[in-house]
């Protein structure tokens, strides 16, 4: 019993030290942004430390990512807003956040100064990115209510690709509010408060668990895709994404969009909802993103962009592909052709930024 | 189903399970089965030609063992010819066409013969040698024929080494697939097996595919790429090839293990050799002792007062053909016929070189000596391998002439461009640089310890450093891997 006992101590010995020698090769080779992510103490929202500087990187690119003092990848903010300034307060997940492009080659920096080159301007814009990786639409919305409304914006644009509205559903740590009568509400849930919260509080500090868990995240999605492929043929299956699709994730997104438009409407903003499909989304990802957000449109009166067109254009024309090969975001030419896109409709539309 | 996959590790769990659990005699059907569904997995109409292959040589060697006098002979060329000319028609047709062509042009003969628009079947030049080398030893009489076609079919079907070899010897194999019956459940063995494929999988995922990232950008980008950038491709690719087709070799000796079965080692720490010669009989080994046995030996014979040029000639040849076993394409052929003139010129300055070594005191310092010769080996093998990985001859050249010119770079862009910020010269970050050259460090301290302690060398520590080892190479894998859908280099050949 003690011989056996001994060996167990020293086999969980050899797993304990190889533990501590992932980490510690992972802290010195890994680049990734987790351990610079901070909780926001009013309303358990993660940010990034203001003001820091970090490498992102893939096997395809390599960025140097300046963290604005909001904590949020973008220009520097000065929260009290100027006279002759119309501030336009864009929402979203990673493709807001874009982590993999300098800050100058952002679209919101290239549509900042896209639209202060037109001629007949009034105001001196001002594009303010609030993006965090993984946030659904309902987290885009409480990061307007915490940080975007304070800034007294005129416009508003919450960017969606169809994993936003997957992780409205799959968010546990920031389940969906409702009021008495069955709205959607703003209620900040504390991350740390829950035991998932508590874990991914953890999981910051440690590279290892970070990693784990990105293998996990895989792991589910080669498991998916071997159960649902051909067992002949050795095509690569992709996770099937059918998100976009799906009727709750929609029933779900018509209850937040209220919400979103009642929160906009009190700073006297318009609100614009602009999607796009990433390129792990099919035709008909696309097809039912542009479809469904016409119809909440026109039900709730919002502006609607679809991005897709006018991007597959611009890519046709320059030859260019709008994401990296090796990361499914936007590269440079990518959020050149957001800029572009959303230039066109605003310069089209010149009511929506003060113009008329 | 590439052995990276999910579903290869499913399908392997099942198998092993099914052989031990499954009455004795259904093994062979069993792994006939699973290797043809593991085979299907990649393009199922190909196992029609896997098929053919079989029953030809099947039934030649029946017949060969069968007959006497210049009847065997007869029977030999029709099996050599059957498979060579499948070999011939999917993977080489097309380019002697096109040379053929191209010579008819300049010479304005008449010649027009349209390509074939033909896939490549994956693995073909490995089950073509190895079916190959049973028919030659049943024709020598080395090897009685197989009287059962199913354990036949095993033979060149056999999943772990159906795709990139090792090309086995039926004396070897097939003796072992005969008696599948008597084999048992040895837990030692199957550990030993799953320690054999962890560290394939450690060298395929941690380093082949990770400095694959790197090759492919500076190969990509060779027209603005500096002579130190094209140094580092070179170096770096001699470290991924190697990590890359040993490590397929390693899952798939560690696999057969499991199974009770030992494929044969078909490399031995390469990069230590001293010489071009030793390192042909260290790396890809299957390979040249088949090339040794059956082409060299045989050629070699065919003059009964050998010459030395004579035997140059003979290897420079082997080495051509050898690299056209490769690919056709001359870049390849360039490679093997590098690698001959190599091994002709090492054994006719042998005498010339020993004689400068003591001149330069070298034999007083074995040591010295030994690593400066390792170092001119692995340099030489390292820029041969351009050849390799080089899509065509000219920019193969372009390479070598760019690696010679372009080193107008001074000491402080070397350490921001290489070493801190190195993604427009290396095609990757920092942390990927140093991965790559952890991995490539783990990789030769492990060689280098295992030539010194034998290859057991695990067994003798003590339980807690056996146990951080193993979970240290189980977690490198699950961490630090390149999970992506990256092939396996020589499954194109």
């Amino acid at each position: 019993m003690r011989r056996r006992l001994t060996a167990f101590g020293a086999i969980l010995l050899g797993i304990i030290a190889a533990l501590v020698l992932m980490e510690g090769v992972l802290r010195l080779t890994d680049s990734q942004s987790n351990s610079n992510i901070v909780e926001d103490q009013e309303s358990g929202l993660l940010t990034y430390s203001p003001n820091k500087i970090f490498t992102s990187g893939g096997t395809c690119f390599e960025n140097s990512v300046s963290i604005n003092n909001m904590g949020f990848h973008g220009p520097p903010v000065m929260h009290a807003k100027k006279k002759g300034v119309f501030r336009i307060v864009v929402v979203g997940s990673s493709f807001v956040e874009g982590l993999q492009v300098p800050v100058e080659d952002m679209f919101t920096t290239r549509l900042q100064d896209e639209l202060n080159s037109l001629p007949n301007r009034r105001f001196e814009y001002e594009v303010v990115p609030i993006g965090f990786s993984g946030n659904g639409t309902y987290l885009d919305l409480l990061y307007f209510a915490r940080f975007g409304l304070p800034l007294k914006p005129d416009l508003v644009l919450d960017l969606a690709t169809e994993y936003d509205l997957a992780r409205n559903v799959s968010d546990t740590a920031h389940p969906l509010r409702y009021d008495i009568s069955g709205n959607v509400t703003i209620a900040y849930s504390r991350p740390s408060e829950s035991m998932f919260g508590r874990i991914k509080n953890i999981a910051r500090y440690s590279h290892l668990i970070v990693n784990l868990y990105g293998k996990y995240q895989m792991f589910r999605q080669s498991l998916s895709a071997l159960l649902h492929g051909s067992p002949f043929g050795s095509q690569i299956v992709q996770a099937p994404n059918e998100a976009a699709d799906n009727g709750l994730l929609w029933t779900t997104e018509a209850k937040i969009i209220p919400a979103f438009i009642n929160e906009v409407k009190d700073s006297h903003a318009n609100l614009i909802f602009a999607s796009w499909s990433t390129s792990h989304g099919t035709e008909a990802t696309k097809d039912s993103l542009h479809s469904h957000f016409s119809d909440l449109a026109q039900a709730d009166g919002f502006t609607y962009i679809d991005l897709a067109p006018s991007i597959a254009t611009q890519e046709q024309n320059s030859g260019l592909s709008a994401v990296w090969t090796c990361d499914a975001h936007w590269s440079v030419a990518g959020h050149r052709y957001a800029a572009a896109a959303l230039f066109e409709y605003l310069s089209t539309h010149p009511v929506l930024i003060g113009l008329r | 189903m590439t052995f990276t996959s999910l579903a290869f590790v499913a399908f392997f769990i099942l198998v092993s399970a099914a052989f031990y659990v499954l009455p004795r005699k259904a093994r062979w059907p069993l792994l006939l089965i699973s290797s043809s569904y593991f085979y299907m997995a990649f393009v199922p109409k190909y196992i029609l030609i896997l098929f053919a292959l079989i029953a030809i040589d099947y039934c030649m060697a029946r017949m060969i063992e069968n007959s006497e006098g210049h009847l065997r002979r007869v029977y030999l060329a029709v099996s050599i010819c059957a498979t060579v000319g499948i070999l011939f028609v999917f993977k080489y047709f097309n380019f002697f066409n096109a040379n053929f062509t191209l010579l008819a042009h300049v010479l304005h003969w008449n010649y027009s013969i349209s390509s074939l628009r033909l896939i490549l079947p994956l693995g073909l030049s490995f089950h073509t040698f190895q079916s190959l080398s049973y028919v030659i030893e049943v024709f020598r009489g080395a090897y009685p024929s197989e009287r059962n076609l199913g354990v036949y079919a095993l033979y060149v079907l056999f999943f772990p080494q159906l795709i990139a070899g090792p090309i086995e010897r039926p004396q070897h194999l097939l003796s072992q697939l005969q008696r599948l019956e008597e084999v048992v459940f040895d837990m030692s063995a199957i550990w030993s097996g799953l320690r054999i494929m962890a560290w394939g999988f450690f060298k395929k995922l941690v380093i082949a595919d990770r400095l694959a990232a790197s090759v492919d950008y500076i190969y990509a980008h060779s027209e603005t790429a500096t002579g130190l950038s094209i140094l580092a491709a070179i170096v770096f690719f001699a470290f991924q090839l190697y990590a890359d087709f040993s490590g397929y070799s390693d899952i798939a000796r560690g696999a057969a293990k499991v199974l009770g079965i030992d494929l044969v080692r078909n490399f031995d720490r390469p990069y230590f050799s001293t010489s071009i010669a030793e390192f042909w009989r260290r790396w890809h080994m299957s390979l040249s002792n088949w090339f040794r046995d059956y082409f060299y030996y045989p050629l070699a014979r065919t003059r009964a007062h050998a010459t030395r040029l004579w035997l140059s000639i003979c290897i420079i040849t082997t080495f051509a053909v050898t690299g056209l076993w490769h690919g056709a394409g001359w870049t390849y052929i360039s490679m093997g016929l590098l690698f001959g003139i190599y091994i002709a010129l090492g054994a006719a300055t042998k005498s010339w070189r020993e004689r400068y070594t003591k001149m330069a005191g070298l034999t007083a310092r074995p040591g010295i000596h030994r690593t400066l010769q390792q170092m001119q080996t692995f340099a030489l093998v390292s820029c041969t391998w351009v050849f390799f990985r080089s899509p065509d001859m000219h920019t193969a050249f372009m390479l070598f002439r760019d690696l010679l010119t372009r080193w107008n770079i001074s000491p402080v862009t070397v350490v921001h461009d290489y070493f801190l910020a190195p993604y427009s010269t290396l095609g990757f970050g920092r942390s990927e640089l140093l991965l790559s050259g952890l991995g490539i460090f783990t990789l030769l301290l492990y060689e280098y310890w295992k030539g010194k302690a034998g290859h057991e060398i695990f067994i003798r520590l003590p339980l807690a450093v056996r146990s951080f080892t193993y979970s240290a190479l189980i977690f490198s894998i699950v961490i630090l891997g390149v999970f992506t859908t990256k092939q396996f280099i020589y499954f194109q050949f």
